[in-house]
């Protein structure tokens, strides 16, 4: 038992390093400049992999580490902000939709990512006092969520497949 | 691969961000009542590009007093005002020829004031509007003609019009109407005319006179930074919140862009211009997003009927 508990914090802090790594990563690859918040969102598929694999506690505590660790590197409050309220909405989206039958990781994947992309919006909106962008920006969001948000589960989908191993042997 | 449920939650997903995005088309034009100033600007936040497109009463007055004679004429005919009891203005009521029987300034080809003066004049008449320019070229040339620097006191007819004290000088006398146009025309060349009168009336009008077009609402972490800012000309601001977050917004008459940021990913940068012309097919709207910094640049166009008057 106690065996398996070093394991799984062990692979917490690996999935936390590795979210922190591919955040880095994207940011040397941005998919546009012309519009900001639009990005591959590679974290999102580690934290599918948690709700899957580890469990509903694992899952935030992961998401909250990401938050508070790219306020630690990127050194910038606002960013942190907008990354906590995407990734409460986030995975709050992604825990409700992930046991209902018939929807596999992509669906909820791409609820994930839409809903990480309303949450942040939401919150620059409350930060910035300026309403007007909620609703210009919100679609685009959206949609730019559900591309990205079918990409990134079906690398989740297929690490899952094959990380089954190593998840028999934590749980 | 993706199930039937997956596909239905990414087409409601989809649906749900089209009506988002008609009811973002329907939302009524913003409008700049109530949005007044959170923080006051920094005093020397506002860098201006383009000196010579505001006109600035107090920098005519100066730029008139240091010209040369003739010139000296025409800028007190132009500016045209009860105060200014120089001689020249003599020259200016005729030269403040009726609005009604003129046409357009523009037209006014025979204007022989020279390039230097004009600069002056653009400044000299803020206030003029283009249709305002009524002076006839025929009116305008007899007094061309007795003196030469009168010539540029038609020029500023339109400023008579335009501003209420420049109306109540005593204005058009008749015997100007009555002027021969061919006259005029001979003096002045084409070029002449156009280096005389372009500034003066024809650019100028168009750049001093027209209403302008729209606002800048900076905010800056929540709260307004200065009040709307009119799109007046050509200049920079400034948002300095500390020694490493600097964003400059550069305005044009327009177009709005972010000239520069300090941030990491430069979003802002990248976003390009708001113009007036893009605003409403441009994926961000009518605004200029720096989430690192917390800055948000929106451009509020005058509403139609204003913009039209």
């Amino acid at each position: 038992m106690r065996h398996s508990d070093a394991k799984r914090v062990a692979l917490c802090g690996l999935l936390t390093a590795l979210m922190l790594v591919l955040g880095l990563v994207e940011r040397q690859f941005p998919l546009t400049t012309a519009i900001p918040g639009i990005k591959l969102g590679l974290a999102n598929s580690v934290l599918l992999y948690a709700i899957y694999m580890l469990g509903v506690k694992e899952t935030l505590i992961l998401m909250l580490l990401k938050a508070l660790m790219s306020w630690v590197i990127y050194t910038n409050l606002n960013a942190m902000l907008y990354s906590l309220a995407g990734g409460v909405l986030s995975v709050a989206s992604m825990l409700l939709l992930y046991r209902v039958k018939g929807i596999s990781a992509i669906g909820v994947s791409a609820v994930g990512a839409v809903f990480f992309n309303v949450g942040q919006i939401m919150m620059a909106v409350l930060m910035l006092r300026t309403p007007g962008l909620l609703f210009t920006y919100l679609p685009v969001l959206m949609v730019s969520g559900v591309i990205t948000g079918v990409l990134t589960g079906v690398v989740a989908r297929m690490v899952m497949q094959h990380l089954r191993v190593l998840n028999k042997q934590i749980k | 691969m993706p199930r039937k449920k997956d596909i239905w939650l990414i087409l409601a997903v989809l649906l749900a961000a089209l009506v988002i995005f008609l009811l973002a088309k329907q939302m009524p034009q913003k409008s700049l009542e109530g949005r007044t100033a959170d923080v006051t600007m920094a005093p020397d936040a506002i860098e201006v590009l383009e000196h010579t497109e505001k006109p600035d009463v107090s920098a005519l007055q100066q730029l008139s007093d240091s010209q040369t004679p003739a010139p000296a004429v025409t800028k007190d005919t132009v500016t045209a005002e009860p105060a200014k009891t120089v001689p020249a203005v003599q020259a200016v009521p005729a030269a403040t020829a009726r609005p009604v029987e003129a046409e357009d300034v523009r037209d006014v080809p025979t204007v022989s004031a020279e390039p230097a003066e004009t600069t002056s004049e653009t400044l000299a008449a803020p206030t003029v509007t283009p249709g305002a320019a009524t002076a006839e070229p025929a009116e305008t040339t007899p007094e061309v003609l007795d003196a030469p620097t009168v010539t540029p006191g038609a020029v500023t007819a339109e400023p008579v019009e335009t501003t209420p004290e420049v109306q109540s000088t005593p204005t058009v006398t008749p015997g100007a109407e009555t002027a021969e146009p061919e006259e005029a025309a001979a003096t002045a060349t084409p070029e002449t005319a156009k280096l005389a009168a372009g500034p003066v009336m024809g650019p100028v009008l168009e750049r001093s006179q027209e209403p302008v077009k729209g606002h800048v609402i900076i905010m800056v972490q929540g709260q307004q930074y200065g009040d709307p800012i009119p799109m007046d000309m050509d200049k920079i601001i400034t948002v300095r919140q500390d020694a490493h977050t600097i964003n400059r917004i550069h305005i044009t008459r327009e177009s709005v862009h972010m000239e520069s940021a300090t941030c990491e990913n430069q979003d802002c940068v990248g976003q390009g211009m708001v113009t007036l012309d893009n605003y409403r097919s441009r994926i961000l709207g009518a605004y200029i997003v720096c989430m690192p910094n917390g800055v948000t640049v929106e451009m509020v166009p005058v509403s139609e009927p204003e913009a039209g008057q």
